[in-house]
């Protein structure tokens, strides 16, 4: 029952405090499951977050399922995704009810800009901390490097980077194969 | 009782064809509007705005308020159990693939090659935040980038938690960004 709870809380703060979904809420995932809970080790987050986003689907609903399921089987997923999706769906049905139209907040605005300026300071630091870890040779600071440009100046859908990047392994492991089997 | 039916297939469908997540899958979203007539679209750049100032998933965000718009309290509900149905089908599919395929090289090699586009991606989704909240731009006053700077450092060199810099930063910006 512990584990249970503390997945939903867990996924609940998580939830609560970060805004703009996606990969604005990865650094606050990473340092709650790896270093907090220690549920996972940096490499296993960095599994769950490459295979998660390879998935359709809210990046962070996919990483609840996930890490629920590993922790804690099917009542797992329950509670964290309950914890991830309550604090969405509670804001948002509290806005409906209360405001008639949401209104702009110069306060609410300037909390706004607060918040995107420390984002891009997380997202950036995280994105360093990935890169180093995973970024070991020439193939992946190419694919880095091309994921970087596709989508941040061509404009392209995250989705295909993730399906270049993954051909571009499954090529390079073929490759090395070759070379191996070539040596005996 | 049909209605409701309908609202989940409907954000059931743009939950299993929503690749990218968030922002990617918010015009997906805009044409189910449109073409069911689930709300007046007038409102959906509401939606989007709403979507950025409330916390969580922005998808869960506008299934909630296209839900509620349709048919309150409950089609919130179903449109929100409706796009998370297909990630829970999709993850277990997934996690019952690895334990099957695991230490299977191919799998490794797959892996490897999205890992490694992961970071960049990460510093495609910091860039485009920073221009979207123009950052950097040249009218912007120095709090913004301060915050950005000494946000950097306490994350990446002393580990602060990043929750509690995110709190910081809404209520730094609340003082002084206006």
């Amino acid at each position: 029952m512990k584990a249970l709870r503390d997945l939903f809380l867990t996924f609940f703060k998580i939830g609560t405090v970060t805004f703009g979904g996606g990969y604005a809420m990865i650094p606050a995932l990473r340092h709650e499951i790896v270093r907090s809970r220690g549920w996972m080790n940096e490499e296993e987050m960095t599994d769950c977050i490459a295979l998660c986003q390879s998935l359709p689907g809210a990046l962070m609903v996919n990483a609840a399922v996930f890490i629920g399921k590993r922790m804690g089987g099917n009542a797992g997923v329950v509670s964290a995704l309950l914890g991830m999706v309550v604090p969405a769906v509670a804001s948002i049905l509290l806005i409906l009810i209360f405001l008639e139209r949401f209104q702009q907040n110069p306060y609410l605005a300037g909390a706004l800009a607060g918040i995107k300026a420390v984002s891009v300071a997380l997202i950036g630091v995280t994105a360093w901390q990935i890169a180093r870890s995973t970024v070991k040779d020439a193939l992946g600071f190419v694919l880095a490097i091309g994921a970087f440009v596709l989508v941040a100046f061509a404009h392209w859908s995250a989705v295909w980077a993730v399906i270049f990047s993954g051909a571009a392994g499954y090529l390079s492991y073929l490759f090395l194969r070759k070379r191996r089997e070539e040596k005996k | 009782m049909i209605a409701l039916g309908m609202l989940f297939l409907i954000f059931f469908r743009v939950g299993l064809f929503g690749f990218g997540g968030g922002y990617a899958m918010l015009p997906l979203i805009y044409q189910a509007v449109q073409t069911f007539g689930l709300m007046s679209p007038d409102r959906f750049s509401e939606l989007v705005a709403l979507s950025q100032v409330t916390p969580g998933p922005i998808v869960i965000n506008a299934a909630t308020y296209v839900g509620y718009q349709y048919a309150g309290v409950p089609g919130a509900l179903v449109a929100t159990a409706g796009v998370v149905t297909p990630s829970v089908i999709l993850v277990y599919l997934l996690l019952r693939f690895l334990t099957r395929f695991r230490e299977n090289p191919v799998l490794e090699g797959v892996l490897g090659g999205i890992r490694s586009a992961t970071s960049g991606l990460l510093f495609a989704a910091a860039l485009l935040l920073a221009q979207q909240s123009l950052l950097f731009s040249s009218g912007q006053s120095w709090i913004s980038p301060a915050m950005f700077a000494a946000g950097a450092l306490l994350f990446g060199k002393w580990k602060v938690n990043p929750i509690l810099l995110t709190l910081l930063g809404g209520a730094l910006g609340a003082a002084f960004i206006k």
